[in-house]
């Protein structure tokens, strides 16, 4: 799931966000995941065990977490027999959050993972939503 | 008035489900004319096993298909027939995969079976082939297709990949050729062409 941070004045200028850890529900072993960086963007996981993923985000600069859970639908699809068969997420809908957000496409690709070091082609995965601080 | 009608089978088909351990299969074959022009039936069942990289592909299903082809050697003394056709195909079909996923980070793999039990699909069909008299009542032939337009109606939660009758549906158009031998009955007897002199 792609989701960009924009500025609540003004929503077509980024905005970086101080995050320190994600909460992503039903990830094993380790369901924290360690950001620690100002990003303006990211690439959070869903969670394929379930048809509803929730993260919890922790900020460096507030000790009041933000909830944000969603809910999909799956749809098994086979490319072809020497790529094999993947699970497509669609229908992506907000099931519960307090935050200001906009919300863009509904389909995620096959397997989004969460990349803050290093360079990533963030345009490969379409936008799901814009959040507002 | 229909002067007869032939029944056959297709011989590629069978040969794949006899050599092959991914295919089953069979089809049989029917026309009726109406002097140039042949009213064509065709009835078949198929199933397919593969593997794909991931995991195990498999569906079954029957399927027919109607239409007409024109003869374009309506002269042909002993009926040899040269035609273009159409054809409209109907399947029944159920298909199942099961698959693992294999996520980079967070989360632990998930193996996955996601089934369509009861899907229908349907397509056209352009045709065109020969059909031979070799002895009697006894013909050969061959029939090249491209189908086209296949729409599918099943589950939500699985995207068709092999639809009987048809075939990969990703792909339109898709082609299909099948060798033939019949027999044909004629309940009128054939007008004999006088001899030119």
């Amino acid at each position: 799931m792609h989701i960009q941070f924009k500025k609540a004045s003004n929503n077509k200028l980024d905005t970086a966000v101080n995050l320190t850890t994600i909460f992503v529900s039903g990830a094993s072993p380790d369901s924290i995941l360690k950001i620690n960086a100002a990003v303006n963007e990211i690439l959070l996981p869903v969670n394929i065990h379930s048809n509803a993923t929730t993260f919890i985000f922790n900020y460096e600069n507030s000790s009041t977490p933000d909830t944000l859970q969603v809910g999909y639908t799956t749809q098994s699809k086979i490319i072809a027999k020497d790529c094999g068969a993947f699970t497509y997420y669609q229908n992506l809908r907000i099931l519960y959050t307090k935050l200001k957000l906009k919300a863009f496409s509904a389909s995620l690709l096959t397997d989004p993972t969460l990349y803050v070091a290093g360079s990533i082609n963030y345009q490969a995965y379409a936008v799901n939503y814009q959040i507002f601080y | 008035m229909p002067t007869g009608f032939r029944v056959g089978t297709d011989l590629i088909d069978l040969g794949k489900t006899m050599t092959s351990n991914t295919f089953t299969g069979w089809e049989v074959n029917g026309d009726l004319d109406f002097a140039n022009y042949y009213m064509a039936v065709d009835v078949g069942t198929w199933g397919k096993d593969i593997l794909i990289k991931n995991g195990d592909y498999k569906n079954s299903g029957t399927y027919y298909r109607v239409g007409v082809d024109v003869n374009f050697l309506g002269n042909d003394p002993d009926k040899n027939m040269f035609f273009i056709g159409f054809r409209v195909g109907h399947s029944v079909f159920n298909e199942s995969v099961s698959y693992r996923t294999t996520p980079t980070y967070v989360f632990s793999p998930l193996d996955t079976t996601s089934m369509n039990p009861s899907a229908t699909g349907h397509w056209g069909e352009l045709t065109t082939g020969l059909r031979v008299k070799i002895w009697k009542g006894l013909w050969l032939g061959y029939t090249a297709r491209m189908k086209f337009a296949p729409t599918v109606h099943g589950s939500p939660s699985f995207a068709t990949y092999d639809m009987p009758g048809y075939g990969v549906i990703h792909s339109s158009p898709w082609w299909g050729f099948n060798y033939q031998v019949f027999w044909r009955f004629a309940w009128k007897k054939d007008k004999v062409l006088p001899a030119k002199k």
